[in-house]
């Protein structure tokens, strides 16, 4: 195995075990009281695992692609990329990111100025194969290569000298999934270019020609969702049943009588959730039956299938899967013929369903479509519900999930609430549009298999607990307990990973929750504390 | 010398064409799915990044595009390549003298083109000319030819020490890179020569000027001045197939695609586009896409390999 920092582009189809060995001890060093953590060693795959499936990137697998059979099912699976990867550049194939992608593509100078913007990269050390850049690079020289006429001729002069084989192929379907698709990178591009929509695009290609994808994300995640109405397997039955016991739960916790409302036509707001929430945090569900109804909220829940989970992991990975969800659920909000959707607390719906799908929606399914911020800052600080700032006396701070902030320009409203009903509240540095990603972005946080969480949460997740860490450095003890206002579903679920694999309850009491729960908790129509300051 | 005129005129085809036919190929692209980032420039008075998503009913407060402020945000990141100060100081002392020394010899063919024009109609370029206009065109003639070779050589310089040195440049510079930067560095090289020892006053490159634009011949000129005319014929010749047309692609980059901030509102404009590439045909092969079908079809069935 070569040092790490000596890979280049034109090593990446040479064949090796493992292109690199990550070293724990190059990470990025965490503040108090994480100065001495002990990562220990990056979790091995075990040897069968090894024999299987493919790990020659960096030891992790985040697909688990099966090794090929034979060599000849490996040359049909570089002819079928190649072929894929001329549909990528074609407009009726790929007219979804033709243009930003040709962009990205033929204009990056390879300045390196997005290399301190990625959290990936500087969190593992700088390690080579994670700069921004490394990936376009690869599928560039592919491109340059094997598509361009004479492509071959003075490859290495050109700067287009790489290997095209089952191993590249293999490295680059991994190496898409070491990046959050967070766009920090973008962001500081000086010519506009975009290695987050790169990775996407390889995302794509390999998911839209080759079938290869995360289980998570594509059968386990939208086509269970199509099929059974929520990537969690909650079907409309399930979700009868959980709505009655958030009602049950409300009347215990609160003493407030609260009907949910179901497949009410006419309503102003059809809200979405992510289904998440409906399992995992029934309290953020709850908290929002709540606002509406004390603060008189025309507003449903879909029991439809697809229509009562906002997910779509489609956004990460696939064009089509991407727009069957989007059109499905538009289709749902036309039947119940509500004047808006609402979106919840969850990034990658409010983007997936607003902006993204905007161009996927005919005249006749084009709904409106809302965020809950902006309607929460209009109750909260046009007092059409009463808080009491004082109860939530503790250090909060706020996490922004980077599709609602820079991908979508929601910033304020949010922290307009925090400044009404947290006294404590701080910001993070960087905050608002120039955020760090929570790690567990475009699907990470629900991807459990093999030893990728370890991954995740040792490096994609590390700059933003620095951050946490950071912000509370003034009570950083586990004698305060603080809170992470994470209003983002996918963000709690990798807070919920992060947090427990630093043991930050036990060692920082450092709590993690949505942005609801805390007006709850405020509010004064509501005699008990609402937060329960319990680790989960 | 006809070779020269040849190679000139090849050099210019060449050049406009390649680089129209890239402009082209961005400008005709076909609408794509939004991919903004915040902030954008639109509305100036959300400098923090915020949009109209942070309005209620967002669809009644959709601010009206405003090329003036594109165009401000634009002409501080070419004038100043602010992105590059912010994000990559160390970059910036070598990139920003090369960009603004390009912009100005740029600026120097502009000139030349106009003094060129001004003799045609009898006005003397010169420092001691009767007329004010062809003192100006002079000094800055003058301005932008030493000025724009002093800070490009000098940025150039620093571009190919900064490429050789820094270890996260090294590994993403191919031979090609340096070739591209050394080429650049001899053109200068030449040009600076050819300018001091030559055509200090610019009046031979002045002459070539005045003849490439009216198809005359070109003038009797030393050596030097020639090569110098030679190697920047060459430099149009392959530009356009580089990644120097960052230049043009950049307007693509923030305008249509990071700043497009534009919703498909009902009877919008966007909607007969949307229908357009809904009914283009896909051929993607992967089991759960039913090949051979519109983009619309697809996306309203169920994924074929679940059997639907």
């Amino acid at each position: 195995m070569k040092p790490r920092q000596e890979w280049k582009a034109s090593d990446f189809g040479m064949p090796s075990e493992q292109m690199t060995e990550l070293d724990p001890s190059r990470f990025l060093k965490l503040p108090p009281p994480y100065e001495d953590w002990d990562d220990g060693e990056m979790q091995s795959l075990s040897e069968d695992q090894k024999g299987r499936i493919e790990h020659s990137l960096d030891g992790v697998t985040a697909i688990g692609i099966p090794k090929p059979a034979s060599p000849e099912e490996a040359e049909k699976r570089v002819a079928d990329f190649l072929e894929g990867l001329r549909k990528l550049l074609t407009k009726e194939d790929n007219w979804t990111f033709l243009q930003p992608l040709l962009l990205s593509m033929e204009n990056c100078v390879k300045c390196q100025t997005c290399n301190d913007a990625c959290p990936v990269y500087t969190s593992s050390g700088n390690e080579e194969i994670y700069r921004p850049t490394f990936r376009g690079e690869v599928l560039r020289r592919i491109i340059n290569k094997y598509l361009k006429p004479g492509g071959k001729v003075m490859a290495a002069f050109r700067g287009n000298d790489i290997e095209l084989n089952w191993g590249t192929l293999a490295r680059l379907a991994e190496l898409s999934y070491r990046c959050t698709l967070c766009r920090r990178c973008a962001q500081v591009c000086p010519i506009g270019v975009d290695n987050g929509l790169i990775t996407r695009e390889i995302r794509k290609l390999f998911s839209q020609q080759l079938g290869i994808n995360v289980d998570e994300l594509h059968g386990s995640g939208t086509v269970k969702q199509l099929q059974v109405g929520s990537s969690t397997g909650m079907n409309p039955t399930a979700l009868m049943d959980i709505i009655e016991f958030a009602e049950e739960d409300i009347l215990e916790r609160t003493g407030l009588n609260i009907k949910i409302p179901i497949d009410k036509e006419g309503a102003d707001y059809l809200v979405m959730h992510n289904a998440g929430e409906f399992l995992s945090w029934p309290e953020n569900l709850q908290a929002f039956a709540i606002i509406f109804e004390i603060a008189g909220v025309s507003w449903t829940l879909s029991s439809e299938q697809v229509g009562y989970d906002s997910v779509n992991y489609g956004l990460f990975y696939d064009d089509f899967m991407l727009a069957r969800i989007a059109l499905r659920q538009a289709r749902i909000a036309k039947g119940l013929k509500v004047k808006s959707v609402l979106q919840g607390e969850c990034g990658h719906a409010h983007k997936a369903f607003m902006p993204i799908a905007d161009r996927v929606f005919p005249a006749e399914l084009n709904v409106p479509r809302e965020s809950c911020f902006p309607l929460l800052e209009d109750l909260v600080c046009n007092e059409k519900i009463m808080v009491d700032p004082s109860r939530n006396d503790f250090p909060v701070t706020l996490h922004d999930p980077c599709n609602i902030t820079r991908s979508m320009g929601i910033v304020e409203p949010q922290r307009r609430i925090l400044r009404k009903i947290c006294p404590q509240f701080r910001e993070m540095t960087p905050h608002g549009v120039n955020n760090y990603c929570c790690g567990g972005g475009s699907g990470f946080a629900i991807m459990q298999g093999s030893n990728f969480p370890d991954w995740r949460n040792k490096i994609s997740g590390r700059r933003k607990f620095k951050q946490i860490l950071d912000v509370f450095q003034d009570s950083i003890g586990p004698e305060t307990r603080k809170y992470v206002c994470a209003p983002c579903s996918n963000c709690k679920g990798q807070f919920r990973d992060l947090l427990g694999h630093f043991d930050a309850w036990e060692r920082c009491r450092i709590l993690y929750g949505g942005l609801v729960e805390l007006i709850v908790n405020a509010m004064v129509d509501v005699k008990e504390p609402f937060i329960e300051w319990d680790f989960h | 010398m006809l070779w020269l005129q040849i190679l000139v005129y090849l050099a210019l085809l060449v050049f406009g064409v390649a680089t129209a036919a890239k402009i082209w190929k961005y400008a005709s692209a076909p609408i794509h799915l939004r991919w903004e980032l915040y902030p954008v420039t639109a509305d100036r008075e959300k400098k923090y990044g915020g949009s109209y998503y942070e309005e209620m009913e967002w669809w009644k407060h959709v601010p009206k595009k405003n090329l003036f402020h594109e165009l401000l945000a634009m002409g501080e990141e070419i004038l100043f390549l602010k992105g590059v100060y912010e994000n990559n100081r160390g970059l910036w002392y070598a990139s920003y003298p090369f960009h603004l020394g390009l912009y100005a010899l740029v600026g120097l063919i502009g000139l030349l083109v106009a003094g060129a024009l001004a003799e045609m109609a009898g006005i003397s370029v010169a420092f001691a000319s009767p007329s004010l206009i062809g003192v100006a065109l002079y000094c800055l003639t003058m301005l932008a030819g030493y000025a724009g070779l002093t800070l490009a050589l000098a940025g150039c310089v620093g571009l190919l020490a900064k490429r050789l040195k820094d270890p996260a440049l090294r590994p993403m510079t191919s031979p090609a890179d340096y070739c591209n930067l050394g080429y650049i560095l001899t053109l200068l090289v030449v040009a600076g020569a050819a300018w001091l020892f030559a055509d200090p006053t610019f009046s031979a490159a002045r002459a070539v000027a005045g003849s490439v634009i009216t198809f005359q011949p070109l003038p009797e000129t030393s050596g030097i001045v020639m090569l110098e005319l030679a190697l920047f014929s060459i430099f149009l010749l392959y530009m356009p197939f580089t990644r120097m047309t960052h230049l043009f692609a950049k307007y693509f980059t923030y305008h249509k695609v990071r700043w497009e901030d534009s919703p498909n509102l009902p009877g919008g404009p966007w909607e007969g586009k949307i229908q357009e590439v809904l009914n283009f045909g896909v051929s993607w092969q992967a089991p759960h896409i039913q090949t051979g079908k519109t983009w619309a079809d697809i996306a309203t069935e169920m994924p074929q390999e679940e059997g639907s």
